[in-house]
């Protein structure tokens, strides 16, 4: 943990010696997120709310995956890029180093220009929580928690997934942002607006569901939601040690590609 | 002008060895297009009458993302991008051609191969969906051939543009975020992120005083009726302007900076 930190230490001094670049790397991702939320904001007051869902309802949900998605963003982008290790052959460099491969995969690459955007989500969320309609309780208060951890978890696992990949094939790595960026613009709404078997996919095999409709129900009090529907952000954890899984299994089987 | 055509045919040639990459691309583009297409029916199912029909947005969305590649404003190329860094670019300069053609043939090429290895998939997938969810033939033939002729200037009009940013680089050593700022600031406004017509009247407004919507905006708009031939016909004009100056704007920044350019190292 200490080397973790560390090294997230020394990727932010180095983001930050080239200081101009930092400010409009920072801009740059806070504002593609901020017109995709302008954009989601003008619809729902053109169109007063969707599919029932109110503006706060929606804000709360679109913050809990910009949330999620860029805090993984932050901390897990040597994953993301981490085809280009194995394409390269750098992989073996770190193998033989006697430290935990996973910690030396996260600490390749910390993103602190990120920051703008994560302020965003946290601005996002806080509006969603005040003027959302829920009358808190503590165990109310826990299950939001978990909404928002899951939400990190399961984009985490999905780059851990992705990573994984990569012990395999190396080409088309992007498809895999479907499930990243495009994840995130999915889970910024409740799962439930969409066709059926596009939301099935979503919560049963990809559990965003878990995350932003059944525990979202459980809050809002909505159709009578059962108590345990407040725990089903725990299925992400399901999720995480499957990706784990696949990621051992990928490293047992890695045969060197470089020269 | 041979030597920027042989140059553009080497630049395509090139371009369409990315298949992989053009396959997780249709892939990415389908996706995104049915989930915005279930977003937005999720919208329509409050049955509120606004700027556009069903059929019309299904059709908007879709071209959207046929056409994302040639009509998207990110133009980052990442040999021209490191030439400036590595200081490459100097080997240009002292070439008898134009680097502002250079590279312009060279980004239009890329956005032309990168366009031709993934429309077409997306297109026939769009076309044969079941007719709630499908793209739509175009209202009429003389819209159709207005679509094609601003859908062309629009591509040329954004790189123009987009050569206007180059020019700055040369400027800057930090460069690597202004273009992500530019593309996401051009892409809002010219109805990338959701169809101007929906938008409040006073940020109409700015995006209609502004260029960035004849590469977007207006060709599917026509493609689908919610633009009339006639106002088709003044758009293509506003186009040439716009191009024209944005044109001489770019040529201009490109010979200024380059008179005042260093270039650094050995």
């Amino acid at each position: 943990m200490g080397l973790y930190l560390k090294s997230i230490w020394m990727d932010m001094k180095c983001e930050l010696e080239y200081k101009l670049s930092f400010v409009f790397t920072m801009v740059a991702s806070a504002l593609s997120t901020l017109f995709t939320l302008l954009g989601t904001i003008i619809l729902l007051r053109k169109f007063g709310s969707v599919d029932g869902w109110t503006i706060s309802e929606v804000m709360l949900v679109t913050g809990i995956a910009v949330f999620g998605h860029v805090v993984t963003e932050m901390f897990g982008r040597g994953l993301d890029h981490f085809y280009k290790q194995v394409k390269s052959g750098l992989l073996d460099r770190i193998l033989v180093r006697p430290r935990s491969i996973t910690l030396q995969v996260l600490c390749s690459d910390f993103q602190a220009s990120k920051i703008g955007r994560l302020l965003e989500a946290i601005v996002i969320l806080i509006y969603g929580i005040a003027t959302v309609n829920v009358e808190w309780s503590f165990y109310k208060i826990l299950v939001l928690i978990m909404m928002v951890g899951g939400s990190a978890i399961l984009f985490f696992s999905i780059l851990l997934l992705k990573a994984s990949f990569s012990f395999w094939t190396i080409e088309g790595m992007e498809f895999m942002n479907i499930l990243s960026d495009g994840g995130r613009d999915l889970a910024s709404y409740p799962i439930s607006i969409y066709q059926k078997w596009f939301a099935n996919i979503f919560t049963y095999v990809i559990p965003f569901g878990c995350v932003n409709y059944f525990p979202l129900l459980y809050l809002l009090g909505k159709g009578n939601a059962p108590f345990w529907y407040g725990l089903t952000p725990l299925v992400t954890l399901l999720f995480l040690v499957i990706s784990f899984g696949v990621w051992k299994v990928g490293l047992a089987s890695y045969q060197s590609t470089g020269s | 002008m041979k030597a920027y055509l042989s140059f553009l045919k080497l630049r395509l040639n090139v371009g369409l060895q990315y298949r992989f990459a053009a396959i997780a691309g249709i892939l990415t583009q389908f996706f995104f297009g049915v989930m915005y297409l279930f977003i937005y029916e999720a919208y329509y199912r409050a049955n509120i009458s606004i700027g556009m029909e069903w059929q019309a947005l299904v059709s908007y969305l879709w071209l959207n993302q046929i056409f994302f590649y040639l009509t998207y404003f990110n133009l980052i190329d990442g040999d021209i991008y490191d030439s400036i860094v590595t200081g490459q670019v100097s080997y240009e300069l002292v070439r008898p051609l134009s680097v502002y053609w250079l590279w312009y043939v060279k980004l239009l090429a890329k956005k032309i191969a990168g366009a031709a290895l993934r429309f077409l998939p997306v297109l026939v997938v769009a076309m044969l969906l079941p007719s709630k969810y499908a793209l739509q033939a175009p209202v009429s033939v003389a819209a159709f051939l207005l679509f094609l002729v601003t859908l062309f200037l629009g591509v040329i009009l954004s790189i123009c543009i987009g050569m206007i940013i180059y020019g700055f680089m040369f400027y800057t050593t930090s460069s690597r975020g202004l273009f992500s700022i530019y593309t996401a600031i051009a892409d809002f406004l010219a109805g990338g992120t959701i169809p101007i017509v929906f938008m409040p009247p006073l940020l109409q407004k700015i995006c209609y005083a502004l260029p960035f919507r004849l590469t977007i905006d207006l060709p599917f708009r026509l493609y689908v009726g919610n633009i009339s031939v006639e106002e088709g016909v003044v758009s293509v004009v506003k186009q040439v302007v716009w191009i024209a100056i944005t044109m001489v704007l770019g040529l201009v920044l490109m010979k200024h900076s380059q008179k005042k350019l260093v270039v650094q190292g050995g």
